[in-house]
């Protein structure tokens, strides 16, 4: 071996392992999980944007009775694209961007344990995206809602392609969050600093890992339903089709068995973020952090025996109906621990009222208010009664809004000095949250009143004079404000990036590792591998000085390599040599792309093309795997 | 746990193995492990949705059809099973370092999921009844079909390694952990085949 570097030469050959080169060619090839996660961030915006102009558009349609600016046909496409997108394209992506960003930095590693893979997940998420909103170009987008019911969604009733749109999308991004889900297990339980037991990692982390288990089992039960859907709808196959002995309640225990886990894999991540920053705007450690992580864990395992809550008006037993009723009265208490717990924190701690802070109370005051409309839903009566109302769209936007977009908006401004190297505009921050919260409000109160007074969901029109009329124009006001809250944010963020003051590596005191790095942090994130043991290094008086003084072995700058650590304990185990760039990640991307618009317009010869493709591209990753 | 355990003078990483596979979980094998998992919760949706339709059709087979015989399925189950003892064979000698007994048994593998595949079509050509006849053929040929899949790409990666190890000569007793993996999927491709076999023919001929 050669002579031994200075820490100066060692970072630059750090540098030169881990970072990219500065031209679109290379970055397309980027593997660097903070580029990946900002990537996923940046697009996921994208996609709530766009599902938030839909929804303005379909506000702007109920703002009165008899209203025409939209036909049924266009409403119903504008529903299902908004439904569609929020929770599939922004919500679980969004948290992946964050996931992504931050878990590998919180552990105190330098990448995912899968970093081609992760790419890929990324690919086929954004190509995902594409091909769903490709069907805007011929005025065919999904027109059947989110849950896509049968048998409105068989070939027989649905001719055009929106059906296929939607549902090969969702099949496409299920290979995405599949394998983003598995890479972030294996890296959570074997690449956490040396030192760091399970039970001392951030408490994001475990967000993370609860969400990825429920992913793994929920995703390819939503896959199959899409899988016989498509094999109906383009093979003549004959699942949901009654006359051949098919059975279309079959869609919706398949849907609900994937749609309800689905909840709680949005609401998880959220609630990870949560228990991160209330913590630290509290001044203190989280109240029952081992409560914290245990209730994530049963949310997950319970969110799988509820499903039935969402099917109480298809005439199943009554047995049933019971037994899935106490469930889901079941789940809202892990919920409740967490809720008390950050609950606690607080009254113990001395509150910060920072822009990410009043983001999480407006999670904790908006979430709350959805559990007690949930518990209601739990009891079957009610549920009957309220079904396919406006009270449901009331509810499940307080429980989404309330559970993941406060805290996926406080996130951004919370992250965004770590990000970007910059310090935001608390002003802009106030004024955007409280723009959005009221607006918010404004919004879903009212709505929660209409449903009561019999208002159906998912009609583009009403008759007036049924006393919903108020409430209708309210509703469409506060969206108006909500939307004039997301813009002062836009400009925050933007201005942030462009001109904000410089933010230091830990502008808010907080307790997790990735404020122990620079901001931006480097391409290897660390320059070295610190043992850490408390659940707060940078709280921890002992971590803190090591993590700053650290002047020992930088890990092997010879080599792009990592540690891996024991499952439970975390105890230092072997070097693990991590493959490089690579431009395959977007080849398969593409060439599933390819294959899947094959199947869609049903054109063997391009799904053949797609096919073959998707092959080599597979030979050819194996190939530079094994490259000396 | 003890604070003191890499003292403070740090921890000595040059000291650490790199990358060893005896002994050891590598994280490839816990990334095949959970897209096994993954894998293995869309086949049992497969099947609940089997069982499911069968529990709420007041008729099975639906229209009255013929269930495939067990001739054919009983020989080619224990085809397919034995092959999976024959991997292990095979990476035992792998592991042992006797490189071309496991070309031969790896070789025998191959053949022998081969022939399962083909005996699967040539069942398939026989049934009376296609995909599109009702529901049952709907559920019949997805499972069996998907299966059969997952045979194929299962021997596409033990042909790969194969290859690969002939022209290469890249594995040995300490690093082979793609035919390590390869046959890990290979396992699981035939423990699904035995709920499979269980579901469709061993359940439907006793039920009948």
């Amino acid at each position: 071996m050669s002579a031994p570097l200075t820490p100066a030469e060692e970072l630059a050959a750090l540098d030169q392992l881990w970072g990219t080169e500065p031209t679109v060619w290379a970055r397309l090839s980027s593997t660097d999980h903070k580029v990946i996660g900002k990537r996923y961030l940046v697009t996921a915006f994208v996609f709530f944007l766009l599902a938030g102009v839909m929804a303005l558009v379909m506000r702007t349609q109920l703002a009165e009775s008899g209203l025409r600016l939209l036909n049924p046909d266009l409403y119903d496409q504008l529903f299902s694209m908004h439904g569609t997108t929020m929770i599939f394209f922004f919500a679980t992506p969004m948290l992946a961007g964050f996931g992504n960003y931050l878990v590998p930095l919180m552990i105190g590693t330098r990448d995912m344990a899968f970093p081609r893979l992760n790419a890929v997940s990324y690919w086929i998420y954004l190509s995902a995206g594409v091909f769903l909103y490709s069907s805007i170009l011929g005025f065919a987008s999904p027109n059947n809602g989110w849950f896509n019911y049968v048998t409105l969604a068989n070939r027989q009733y649905s001719q055009g392609l929106n059906i296929d749109f939607y549902a090969l999308s969702i099949i496409l991004l299920g290979i995405s969050s599949t394998v983003g889900a598995i890479n972030f297990i294996v890296t959570i339980l074997r690449m956490r600093a040396p030192g760091m037991a399970i039970s001392n990692m951030p408490l994001f982390a475990w967000a993370v890992l609860a969400t990825s288990f429920a992913l793994v089992f929920a995703l390819p039960v939503l896959t199959t339903a899409n899988v016989l859907l498509e094999l109906d709808r383009l093979a003549g196959f004959h699942f949901f089709d009654v006359a051949a002995g098919g059975n279309p309640l079959l869609w919706q225990h398949l849907f609900w068995i994937f749609g309800h886990p689905d909840v709680y894999i949005i609401l998880l991540p959220a609630v990870g973020i949560v228990s991160t920053i209330v913590p630290v705007f509290s001044g203190r450690p989280i109240v029952g952090y081992l409560w914290v992580a245990l209730a994530m864990m049963s949310t997950a395992i319970i969110s799988f025996g509820v499903w039935v809550h969402h099917m109480f008006a298809t005439g199943l037993p009554p047995v049933s109906l019971a037994i899935f009723g106490a469930a889901s009265v079941l789940i809202t208490v892990p919920s409740g621990i967490q809720i008390f717990a950050w609950l606690a924190t607080m009254l113990v701690g001395k509150v910060r009222l920072t822009p990410p802070m009043l983001y999480m109370l407006g999670f904790l005051i908006t979430f709350v208010l959805g559990g007690f409309t949930g518990v209601m839903f739990g009891a079957v009566p009610f549920d009957q009664q309220a079904t396919d109302t406006y009270f449901v769209v009331a509810h499940f936007h307080y429980v989404l809004f309330g559970g993941s977009v406060f805290p996926i908006l406080g996130g951004l401004l919370y992250w965004l000095p770590k990000m970007s190297g910059r310090l935001s505009n608390p002003r802009l921050g106030k004024w955007s949250f409280w723009l959005i919260f009221g607006g918010f409000h404004l919004t879903f109160f009212p709505l929660h009143i209409a449903g009561l007074l019999g208002m159906p969901r998912r009609v583009y029109t009403y008759l007036g004079g049924l006393g919903w009329d108020p409430y209708n124009m309210t509703a469409t006001i506060g969206a108006f404000l909500t939307a004039a809250g997301v813009l002062v944010l836009i400009i925050d963020l933007v201005g942030t990036i462009r001109h904000g003051a410089p933010a230091g590596n830990d502008p808010w005191g907080a307790d997790t590792l990735e404020w122990a790095t620079t901001s931006p942090p480097p391409p290897y994130n660390f320059p070295a591998f610190v043992p850490v043991r408390s659940r707060h290094p940078l709280w921890d008086r002992r971590d803190r000085e090591r993590l700053e003084e650290w002047d020992g072995p930088a890990l092997a700058a010879e080599h792009h390599e990592v540690i891996i650590t024991t499952m439970v304990e975390g105890s230092p185990d072997q070097l693990v040599v991590m493959p490089g760039t690579s431009h395959l990640p977007l080849a398969l991307a593409l060439s599933l792309l390819i294959l899947f618009y094959g199947f869609l317009f049903s054109a063997e010869l391009i799904a053949a093309v797609g096919a073959v493709a998707v092959v080599a591209t597979l030979l050819g990753w194996w190939r530079q795997g094994r490259k000396p | 746990m003890s604070d003191t355990r890499f003292g403070d003078s740090g921890l000595d990483v040059h000291a650490l193995p790199v990358g060893v596979e005896e002994g050891h979980r590598p994280l490839a094998w816990w990334g095949t492990m959970m897209f096994i998992a993954t894998e293995s919760t869309f086949f049992a949706a497969l099947l609940s949705s089997y069982f499911f339709v069968r529990a709420n059709s007041a008729q099975w087979p639906v229209g009255g059809v013929e269930i495939p015989p067990l001739g054919l399925a009983i020989p080619n189950t224990v085809l397919l099973l034995s092959s999976s003892a024959v991997a292990i064979a095979a990476e035992r000698a792998l592991r042992s370092g006797a490189r071309s007994r496991f070309h031969l048994l790896s070789g025998m593998v191959l053949v022998m999921g081969a022939s399962f595949v083909s005996v699967q079509m040539y069942e398939w050509s026989q049934a009376g009844f296609t995909p599109s006849t009702n529901v049952y053929g709907s559920l019949f040929y997805t499972i069996t079909g998907f299966h059969g899949l997952h045979v194929v790409v299962g021997l596409v990666f033990i042909l790969t390694v194969s290859i690969w190890d002939l022209r290469h000569a890249s594995y040995n007793a300490e690093r082979h952990l793609p035919v390590r993996l390869s046959f890990l999927y290979w396992h699981f491709v035939d423990i699904v085949w035995i709920f499979v076999f269980g579901s469709l023919y061993v359940f439907e001929h006793l039920a009948s």
